[in-house]
């Protein structure tokens, strides 16, 4: 419901955002803009079919509030909006199939947390952050590093997983992401740490040490 | 006595935690304060913020690196079946 609500003042917003006159050529929409569209959302979700539905579902949605639109600073922008909006959506949707039982995550958080701190809350021996050999500058250039980590993140459970995904394609409040999930706010950050400790220790290892 | 300890200067375990928060958005007074206590007295947890937020700028990195390296094309099969979906559309409104 709440994103329902969301996406209609997402695009009743969207129209007064821009400025100037009315100049919509729907019909040349996938001529001029879909290779483009498609690229993006490629880059954001890496899934050709997804990318090619968000596409179309991106001009049918514009279609819809064409009436709403009542001028464009450029058409292109406000398609692109209207595209990110879907694959935040999407990501959202994909987020809360996967139950985030509140109570749940608290009970087996001593058994994860037990790989990587001892019971004084101290970093456990394999687990404590060593100094990464490579200098950090150099291998940011890398793009090899980039992929690493996206195969780290693969490895993470589901619903870590999305969380992540979500934080990264949208910097959304906090809140609003908790609500949306329907998680607490502190579940969310219990959720971002083992994510990130994951993270750290799996490209530590298949990177910066292999 | 490390509990208690603990109770001042934090465990490495609550450290990492507010270091991953504090990534993302303004910390507590008091919580900013036992973490900076913290960080002046373990290396570990200077190591592990330093690499996290390493872990954060590659993952930005990446989305921009794929946003402007990487360009697609739509099969022309795609193209035209969005049209026909789009003209179809636009005789609804």
């Amino acid at each position: 419901m709440v994103q329902v609500y969301y996406s209609v003042f997402f695009l009743l917003y969207l129209p007064i955002m821009s400025s100037s006159e009315t100049n919509l050529q729907p019909k040349q929409w996938v001529q001029m803009y879909s290779d483009a569209l498609y690229s993006y959302a490629m880059s954001k979700t890496d899934k050709s079919e997804l990318a090619e539905d968000l596409v179309q579902e991106t001009f049918l949605s514009a279609l819809n509030s064409v009436k709403n639109f009542k001028g464009q600073s450029s058409e292109k922008t406000w398609l692109f909006a209207i595209l990110k909006f879907k694959i935040a959506d999407y990501y959202r949707k994909a987020s809360t199939k996967y139950e985030f039982a509140n109570s749940k995550l608290s009970k087996d958080e001593g058994d994860f947390m037990d790989n990587y701190f001892n019971q004084d809350g101290e970093w456990t021996e394999s687990a404590s952050p060593k100094s990464w050999n490579e200098d950090a500058s150099i291998a940011l250039e890398n793009k090899e590093l980039g992929i690493a980590l996206n195969d780290c993140i693969e490895k993470l459970a589901e619903n870590h997983k999305q969380l992540v995904l979500l934080k990264m394609v949208e910097e959304t409040e906090t809140e609003i992401v908790c609500k949306e999930l329907n998680i607490t706010p502190t579940n969310y950050w219990v959720i971002i740490h083992r994510a990130k400790l994951q993270l750290r220790a799996c490209i530590e290892k298949t990177w910066f040490k292999a | 006595m490390k509990k208690l300890m603990h109770l001042i200067v934090l465990s490495c375990q609550r450290a990492s935690f507010l270091i991953e928060k504090s990534n993302n958005k303004p910390l507590s007074m008091i919580d900013k304060m036992q973490l900076a206590w913290h960080l002046g007295l373990c290396e570990k947890c200077v190591l592990y913020k330093k690499q996290s937020l390493y872990i954060e700028t590659v993952l930005k990195q990446n989305q921009i690196n794929l946003t402007n390296l990487k360009a697609f094309k739509l099969a022309d099969q795609s193209k035209e079946r969005i049209k026909k979906v789009i003209e179809e559309e636009i005789t609804k409104l």
